[in-house]
């Protein structure tokens, strides 16, 4: 293999092949040997040979001159001819090498649905955009984002200056959330609250109103049991032409709507001719429950 | 070749010494390679004469250039076409 650092040299004299054979004969190798013109040969040595050659052929009858140097050795003469060039190469090296250390995009891939909370969790363990990325910072936030629901695995890499966070979800049914409070679907009178799990927030014969909480969850606890009886009270009205058996009918049509048990009620009929309009005022018993009939 | 340095090892002799003269390997069309070369008599694109330790060597070719030469060693690079070994001085 050719050295990488070599000089050319040009020889001169009457017979120039004679030359190589005392190059060759004091141990010093040539490369490329080529005839220029008669009399004058071009070749290649080592470069820390220089000394060596010009010694072997002083005060004899050749003629050596050297011409440059070759290979690597002048492309590094080239580079040192140009500081700005090697400075502007470094910065550019340097800059890659910096870029890297950054957190410039973060993807999410595997579960869209974790995006807005990893992101939250990324940017308090230190690893939002153009923050400096840290291994540590890394497996914090990882620790916490295996702890969202539903997360089987986690993986968090950087990939140049790209932070990749791929979920991967589990594939069991997640446990129903059971209801922590028995509200009251509309207004009514109490007739009876029976909580077998939580707090009562209403007491029987008391006048309750639509969205009251009748009873609650107590501290600490994840779900309430129980479950209360309202009687409330209705107005429905029924319009028909034929006035027939209409007192029936908007009495049959207020229990339906009532969705709960008939008490009693008072039926008006008004209107003549052809329109007949029935207005019942139903009183009901409305039976409600929270994770009772699982207890049961 | 192998039951010659064999031989020549039994012996206890270089083989390059006891034979003195140059040993030449041809890579057609790519290079050739000399050993125990003493000296360049003649340079040229086509013609290349070479000074062995017993005897010259003749290489005919084109593009022929000396690659490599030193410690006896030296590549020829080119298309050779024709070796001529003669025990006689051009």
């Amino acid at each position: 293999m050719k050295p990488l650092f070599l000089d050319e040299y040009e020889l001169s004299a009457s017979m120039p092949l004679r030359a190589l054979e005392k190059l060759d004969g004091a141990g010093v190798c040539v490369y490329d040997v080529q005839k220029t013109a008669p009399g004058k040969l071009k070749f290649c040595a080592k470069s820390k040979e220089s000394k060596k050659i010009f010694a072997i052929l002083r005060g004899s009858c050749y003629t050596v001159n050297k011409r440059r140097s070759v290979g690597l050795k002048r492309l590094l003469q080239k580079l040192v001819r140009r500081p700005g060039a090697i400075a502007a190469v470094l910065a550019v090296c340097l800059l890659a090498a910096a870029a890297n250390v950054f957190v410039l995009r973060v993807e999410v891939d595997g579960s869209v649905r974790y995006a807005s909370q990893t992101q939250e969790i990324l940017q308090e363990e230190g690893l939002s955009l153009f923050s400096a990325y840290s291994a540590e910072n890394a497996e914090r936030a990882r620790a916490r984002l295996m702890r969202l629901s539903g997360v089987a695995f986690v993986t968090l890499e950087k990939q140049g200056c790209v932070l990749r966070v791929t979920f991967q979800e589990s594939e069991e049914t997640p446990v129903p959330e059971r209801e922590k409070q028995l509200l009251a679907p509309c207004g009514g009178v109490l007739q009876e609250l029976t909580v077998l799990r939580g707090v009562p927030l209403a007491k029987e014969g008391e006048e309750v109103s639509a969205g009251q909480e009748l009873a609650a969850c107590a501290e600490g606890e994840s779900f309430a049991v129980a479950r209360a009886i309202l009687l409330c009270e209705g107005v429905y009205t029924y319009e028909c032409a034929d006035a027939q058996d209409v007192k029936a009918r908007a009495v049959a049509k207020a229990v339906f709507l009532c969705g709960g048990t008939p008490v009693g009620y008072e039926v008006a009929l008004t209107g003549s001719g052809g329109e007949f309009i029935c207005t019942v005022r139903l009183q009901y018993l409305l039976r409600l429950s929270v994770n009772f009939g699982e207890n049961e | 070749m192998r039951l010659s340095e064999e031989s020549f090892a039994a012996l206890g002799i270089n083989a390059d010494v006891a034979a003195g003269g140059a040993k030449v390997v041809v890579y057609a069309g790519v290079c050739a390679c000399f050993e125990n070369v003493k000296g360049i008599v003649r340079l040229s694109a086509e013609e290349v004469v070479l000074r062995a330790g017993r005897g010259e060597v003749c290489v005919h070719g084109k593009n022929l250039r000396v690659a490599r030469y030193g410690l006896g060693d030296l590549w020829l690079s080119g298309a050779v076409s024709q070796v001529e070994i003669s025990e006689e001085s051009h």
